[in-house]
């Protein structure tokens, strides 16, 4: 196994929090985000989540040197970010669902000569990325059009275009799929994986998507209130919350009354019916065994609940 | 090319583009320079073809330098500033590696630098046909030079203006405060030595004068070094408060939410 790349040159974010307002004088005080911490390691994909006010935008502003925190510190490449802003700034990529980084006057090619000409990308490495990246997005046929007659979905893929130019290490995504139908963003969170795999790109992405976290996600935080209720892998997130599962059932012939020991009924239709078990109560195999003992079984299932689902009550809970 | 140079070229491309604005510009301003030309006309001849030691010649000469150096520059490009600063949308120029205040001023003054052209070859030829050639060679060739710079103190005090939103989330009011001042201080209807003694003191060290009375001066051909210095002074005073605003301003941005 080849050396573990250095903790530094991830994202280390310690005790870090942001107040806004001074309290003075009658104007509101806002704890956006009261002292999280945690590391993310390069080529992580990381989902950072949690209801609309937790702190999310705030702290990506944070991490990319755009606010300077009240409390605590934080490391972004090695760099602390509202100190190195223009020097991380070579080094990270962003795209904001709903900011565009085009300008709406100019075609994306002209957009992308004077980002590469921010980001020091000379100008065959520029053309070549260009090809590349239009190849990879299929956005090469969209560069010469003006950006304001561009639909939400292609505007996105070069908005992501403009993200990639520099190749940068760290891409930090908010909202990005916000407004897009279903196929772009299918497509859209193949991209990001593909990116992440081919490139080894860092994803730091927020989104109330769940699917997002699902497709995209190998890690979730989840942040309320300004602080982390939940740091771990999607799997345990499905895992260790709500101990809860669903079992779906088709009997052979339609069953007039259900009832089986240790699992509650949440629906019963004849010979289909979806059943839920609290694993911390009843073993999920003596339900089983109970169920395909009394009944007529002719196919079963047992699946987690929604990741949504779970996620919503993660939400609700106070950190 | 720096990424400035290319802003600065991306910006005139863009006004180029735009060739419906630009002719409504353009036409705008003829028309402006027609009327205030048929004043002057009368406001001469009554005075047996001078006033104030202006030809009617020289006068018109002045209006055009005097509208070529307002008219290309946006009058609510301090709305517009102040509006990306109150809502949040600076940030995203804040991440990319290069001044946000210097990348704005490039391309707002590659922008007004082409309508400037425009203004100046279209208002020159007009004013050669409803007065005849420049005063002189010399003055023409200082005036766009004066031009220019009053171009770039223009922008630049209009981003140090507009940068106030970083603390008052708000820089409407000051665009319309800026436009006025620039139109009676800065001497853009009447060269400001025409005005009352006390009142053309008062204005022709400010900034404004800088922006309009300068130019039109020396292309009426009544230039002096002396307003060439003080163009110079008032540009550097520009260029570093509209720096130190943004620079300040974005330590202290608060942007609440996504």
């Amino acid at each position: 196994m080849g050396e573990r790349p250095r903790l530094s040159q991830g994202i280390v974010v310690d005790e870090l929090g942001k107040t806004f307002g001074s309290g003075r004088r009658g104007s509101a005080r806002v704890d956006a985000v009261a002292g999280i911490s945690f590391h993310i390691e390069p080529g992580e994909r990381c989902a950072f989540i949690g209801p609309n006010g937790a702190g999310k935008s705030t702290s990506i502003k944070m991490l990319t040197g755009i606010l300077r925190p009240t409390s605590g510190t934080a490391t972004v490449l090695g760099l602390v970010p509202w100190e190195q802003r223009l020097t991380l700034a070579r080094r990270i990529g962003t795209l904001f669902g709903q900011r565009s980084q085009l300008w709406f006057q100019l075609t994306p090619r002209r957009t992308y000569a004077l980002l590469a000409s921010m980001y020091g990308v000379p100008g065959s490495d520029r053309d070549a990325r260009l090809a590349s990246l239009g190849e990879l997005l299929d956005a090469t046929h969209l560069y010469d059009r003006p950006v304001r007659t561009l639909s939400l979905g292609e505007r996105m893929r070069c908005e992501l275009v403009a993200s990639l130019l520099h190749e940068p290490e760290i891409l930090f995504l908010d909202e990005p799929t916000i407004g897009l139908d279903l196929v772009a963003k299918t497509r859209f969170r193949d991209l990001i994986v593909r990116i992440n795999e081919e490139q080894g790109t860092t994803i730091f992405l927020t989104s109330h998507d769940v699917s997002d976290i699902e497709r995209v996600a190998n890690r979730v935080i989840i942040i309320n209130h300004g602080r982390i209720v939940f740091d771990d892998s999607v799997q345990m997130l499905r895992q260790s919350l709500l101990k809860r599962k669903l079992i779906g059932v088709r009997f052979e012939e339609a069953v007039p009354t259900l009832r089986v020991s240790g699992a509650a009924v949440l629906t019963h239709d004849g010979a289909v019916a979806q059943l839920e078990v609290n694993t911390e109560e009843s073993p999920i195999r003596s339900v089983l065994d109970a169920l395909l003992e009394q009944y007529p079984v002719a196919d079963i299932s047992v699946e987690d609940p929604p990741l949504e689902e779970i996620v919503s009550h993660m939400y609700e809970r106070r950190p | 090319m720096n990424a400035y140079g290319i802003a600065f070229l991306t910006g005139a491309r863009r006004t180029l583009a735009a060739r419906g604005d630009l002719s409504t510009q353009v036409g705008m301003m003829l028309l402006v320079i027609l009327a205030l030309s048929s004043v002057w006309h009368a406001a001469t001849a009554a005075h047996g073809g001078h006033i104030g030691g202006y030809s009617f010649g020289e006068l018109v000469w002045y209006i055009t330098f005097a509208e070529a150096c307002t008219v290309p520059v946006p009058a609510r490009a301090i709305e517009d500033i102040g509006e990306e600063i109150g809502s949040g949308e600076v940030a995203v120029a804040m991440l990319r590696p290069a001044s946000v205040v210097g990348i704005r001023m490039a391309i707002d003054g590659g922008a007004a630098l082409a309508r400037q052209w425009c203004c100046l070859l279209a208002g020159g030829a007009f004013a050669w046909i409803l007065a005849g050639p420049p005063p002189s060679g010399l003055s023409a060739i200082l005036a766009v030079g004066a031009s220019f710079l009053s171009l770039l103190l223009s922008i630049a005090l209009q981003h140090a203006l507009g940068g106030i939103a970083f603390w008052l989330k708000d820089a409407r009011s000051t665009w319309f405060l800026f436009q006025k001042l620039i139109l009676i201080g800065g001497g853009v209807l009447i060269p400001l030595n025409l005005l009352p003694h006390a009142v053309a003191a008062f204005f022709i060290p400010l900034p404004f004068a800088a922006i309009a009375y300068v130019p039109g001066s020396f292309a009426a051909g009544h230039g002096s070094i002396a307003l060439v210095l003080e163009q110079c002074c008032w540009l550097i005073v520009g260029m570093g408060a509209a720096f130190l605003v943004f620079a300040r301003g974005e330590r202290r941005l608060e942007v609440l939410g996504g």
